[in-house]
């Protein structure tokens, strides 16, 4: 068979050109570490990574989402706890007037302590979260809920709004209790309500008519109950949130092996092929060389 | 004697002169890649007869052949076409492909980032910040979704300058294979039957440079001349005459060029649909194929996310406690007339809200046969069913669409759908005051602290709410990320086949067609051994002449 002498040439520029070509891949993936270049390397791994990315993001997003819940809830813990500490010193000033020996001027004295706490418990209810907005006004975070809007007569302008938060793909949380569940629907025991401000504001009126306190005290009871009830629903919401949090960044570094799997390159495979195609470079570059020098024109 | 002996002598003196000339030649054009080798075939002298026999008068030369097989250049022509096919259109698709599927630049990150504010907004619905960044979100989204549909724009001008280019050259080479047929038959049927053998070779540098463009075939003729076809035979070279090739512009959409021939007498003929191979071939199936399906793509997504985004934002309230309104701007659904039709209908198409999931990548003919209207695929010609009768009341409603027409059509009416291709490119942002996003549910006055609207805006990232309920926007995105991979990586696989098709019958061609220079160093020894020895027979002949003449002056 004869050979026609540029397709000698022409065969050993190509093999050169292919071996650049491998060489270059390879060189290309070593310094960028990644395996997928282009969607075309590997149509459907690139496609996943897209869906892997998708959930990634927003998996991010929900642990975001619940340091922010986990922060309010805890301000509202920290409050409700504020809150029931008054309450129980309320509760120590009332039992305290029970006592047969004071009169009428120990009483009032207990009487400006009680008015001193209900407006602790008043400006508690009306404690704003770090971004500025109100605490405990359901959506109407922007107006302060509650005021004395006459004396002894108490308003809550916010609403029954309770917002939730995406804390997981599937999983809503509330990031706090309206005002309107917390201080001012508090069972009376006889099936109706009475707000935590209307007992404090009975109570200092009773200390200070010198009358008996005896069903207030069980009111008060009643409103330390149902903060401690509040208390623990945002505890179990902290709770829930950890675990969420736990499970959120489970999916993160599962999603992360995924796509290490389908994208991050097998270094020690790149760097041992990268040295066979090094090798396999320098031959078709030598045997050129050689097979060129090759000529009966030099015998000539 | 003495004088047949020198004409025998002086006849081999010139046949190796010429030899070595020819070897000289394919020597000199050893790294011609159109050149085929000759060679010299030699013949003996009529013998001149004697009493005692005939006796040899020398050699001569009885042609000049050119080593050449058509088998082997049609099979290279054949594959040059279809590596130049494969290796164009990966070109063009690899660059789609890394422009949609980038992680930094695609659209994937940007529908990350604009979901993620929205989930910041709902963490945190009064916060006027937070409502900033989701308008800058949104904005950057639409941004980035015209940006991407901008350089698919660009793309398809610069397919369109590439298409004139092309046809251009086409053209010039045509004239150029008319003129060599001139050419050729004229100098061959100057005596003797010998064919001018560098002729044929620049004929066949052309004709293979034109299948690099478009697949040809070709027709050889008993005088020489060849004929050239192409797509489903129509002939760019009949002999010595060319039908040129031009571009027209598409009957329905003036941003896409058409491919004509014009025959004799100067009637054009469309025929893009018939060309096939080469980069012509490669250019049209790309845009066919990869270019406006991808367009299509990005647009149904913005359609999509903006329908779907607008429908929840309108059932919400704003921050001061107004309605929610539109939050995203859509163009409608691009119609066009045939500029071929005869009738005054119009039709006009808007997207069908309730169904927008059943909205697909395809474009729509809508075709008027005189009685009723039918609807077909642009992509395949498959036929489409619709409901309704396209009157207001009662529009025809197919694939996420709602389209009316007027009266006024006459048979063979055709108007284009293009529903997503503009979609990209009209996408806006009608909102721009923060307050203005609509967080919460309706409420008698307003509701600062409510994100109930804000979660199921939300919502909608993961939503199944594409390709008929199966898959999210994202989604969506990633299936057309992974067609399009899947689109260049087999163009590059049959690239890389057909270039070793091309490569083996490159090297059929030179086996057979190319210079060996040690063969011609060979052959040149051999001539100028045959040239010496000659040479000294003319020098016996003198000697012996010599000889005789002092034998007989004595």
């Amino acid at each position: 068979m004869r050979v026609g002498t540029l397709q000698v040439f022409r065969q050993g520029v190509n093999a050169i050109l292919d071996q650049q070509a491998k060489l270059y891949n390879t060189q290309n993936q070593l310094s960028t570490g990644k395996r997928i270049d282009s969607p075309s390397d590997d149509p459907t791994g690139a496609a996943q990574l897209i869906g892997l990315s998708e959930s990634a993001k927003a998996t991010a997003q929900y642990q975001e989402n619940i340091r922010t819940v986990q922060s309010r809830l805890e301000l509202e813990e920290s409050a409700l706890g504020s809150v029931g500490d008054a309450l129980l010193r309320v509760r120590e000033l009332a039992v305290a007037a029970q006592n047969a020996t004071y009169g009428p001027q120990e009483r009032a004295a207990l009487a400006l302590e009680v008015r001193e706490l209900a407006d602790e418990v008043m400006g508690l209810a009306n404690r704003k979260q770090g971004n500025g907005q109100y605490m405990f006004a359901g959506y109407q975070v922007q107006t302060a809920p509650f005021s004395e809007t006459a004396p002894g007569v108490f308003n809550y302008a916010g609403d029954q709004g309770q917002r939730l938060i995406q804390v997981g793909p599937a999983r809503q949380i509330a990031d706090g209790d309206s005002g309107q569940a917390v201080f001012m629907d508090i069972p009376d025991g006889g099936g109706g309500f009475e707000s935590v401000f209307d007992t404090l504001e009975t109570l200092a009126s009773e200390l200070e008519a010198n009358v008996s306190n005896t069903n207030t005290l069980d009111q008060i009871d009643r409103a330390m109950e149902h903060m401690v009830g509040f208390r623990a629903v945002a505890g179990a919401r902290l709770n829930a949130l950890e675990s969420q949090q736990g499970i959120n960044e489970a999916v993160l570094l599962q999603l992360e092996s995924t796509r290490s799997g389908i994208e991050d390159l097998d270094y020690a495979e790149a760097a041992s092929r990268l040295s066979q195609e090094s090798i396999v470079l320098q031959a078709a570059q030598q045997a050129l060389v050689k097979v060129q020098n090759l000529s009966l024109f030099n015998y000539i | 004697m003495g004088v047949g002996l020198l004409g025998t002598a002086a006849s081999g003196l010139q046949v190796f002169q010429r030899a070595i000339s020819v070897a000289g030649n394919n020597i000199s054009n050893a790294n011609n890649e159109s050149y085929s080798r000759q060679r010299v075939e030699l013949g003996t002298l009529q013998s001149s007869f004697t009493g005692q026999g005939y006796i040899g008068n020398g050699v001569k030369i009885e042609s000049i052949e050119r080593m050449f097989d058509q088998f082997t250049v049609d099979r290279l022509r054949e594959t040059t076409s279809s590596t130049s096919q494969y290796q164009t259109f990966f070109n063009y698709s690899a660059r789609v492909t890394d422009l949609l599927g980038d992680a930094d630049a695609g659209l994937s990150a940007g529908l990350e980032s604009f979901f993620n504010a929205v989930q910041t907004v709902a963490d945190d619905p009064a916060s006027i910040p937070a409502r900033q960044v989701l308008l800058s979100e949104s904005e950057s989204l639409v941004a980035r979704v015209q940006s991407l549909d901008g350089q698919i724009d660009s793309m398809r001008r610069e397919i369109n300058a590439n298409l004139d280019t092309i046809v251009t050259e086409i053209n010039g080479l045509s004239a150029g294979i008319a003129d060599i047929n001139r050419s050729i038959v004229d100098a061959s049927s100057h005596g003797s039957g010998a064919v001018p053998n560098d002729l044929l070779d620049e004929r066949d540098a052309m004709i293979n440079r034109l299948s690099e463009l478009v697949s040809v075939r070709t027709v050889q003729q008993d005088d020489g001349a060849v004929n050239v076809f192409v797509g489903s035979g129509q002939a760019l070279v009949t002999r010595f005459l060319d039908s040129p090739l031009q571009l027209e512009r598409n009957a329905f959409d003036a941003s896409q060029a058409e491919i004509a021939i014009v025959g004799g007498g100067g009637t054009t003929t469309t025929i893009t649909d018939n060309l096939t191979g080469g980069q012509i071939g490669a250019v049209l199936d790309f845009r066919d194929q990869v270019l406006n399906p991808a367009q299509n793509s990005l647009g149904r997504i913005a359609i999509s996310l903006g329908t779907l985004f607008n429908s929840q934002h309108t059932a919400g309230m704003d921050l001061d406690g107004a309605a929610g309104t539109d939050y995203f701007s859509l163009p409608a659904p691009l119609t066009a007339a045939s500029s071929n039709n005869t009738g005054t209908a119009t039709v006009t198409a808007s997207f069908d809200t309730a169904n927008i999931d059943d909205l697909t990548t395809e474009d729509y003919t809508l075709t008027f046969n005189g009685a009723a209207w039918s609807l077909s695929r642009v992509s395949d010609g498959q036929a489409v069913s619709m409901t309704g009768t396209g009157t207001p009341a009662d529009p025809f409603l197919f694939g996420g669409l709602s389209v009316e027409v007027t009266a006024g059509a006459v048979a063979g009416d055709r108007f284009q759908i293009r529903p997503t291709r503009g979609g990209a490119a009209g996408m806006g942002l009608l909102i721009s005051n923060p307050r203005e996003i609509a967080a919460a549910a309706p409420a008698a006055s307003a509701a600062p602290g409510d994100n109930s609207n804000a979660l199921l805006l939300a919502d909608l990232q993961a939503s199944l709410t594409m390709e008929n309920g199966t898959t999210s926007f994202q989604g969506a995105y990633g299936q057309l990320i992974g067609q399009l991979g899947t689109q260049t990586r087999s163009a590059e696989i049959t690239a890389t086949a057909q270039a070793a098709l091309k490569a083996q019958a490159q090297e059929s061609r030179d086996n057979l067609s190319g210079v060996n220079l040690d063969e011609e160093a060979a052959d040149l020894i051999r001539f100028q051994q045959a040239y010496q020895a000659i040479a000294q027979v003319i020098a016996v002949a003198e000697t012996t002449f010599q000889t005789l003449l002092s034998a007989v002056g004595r």
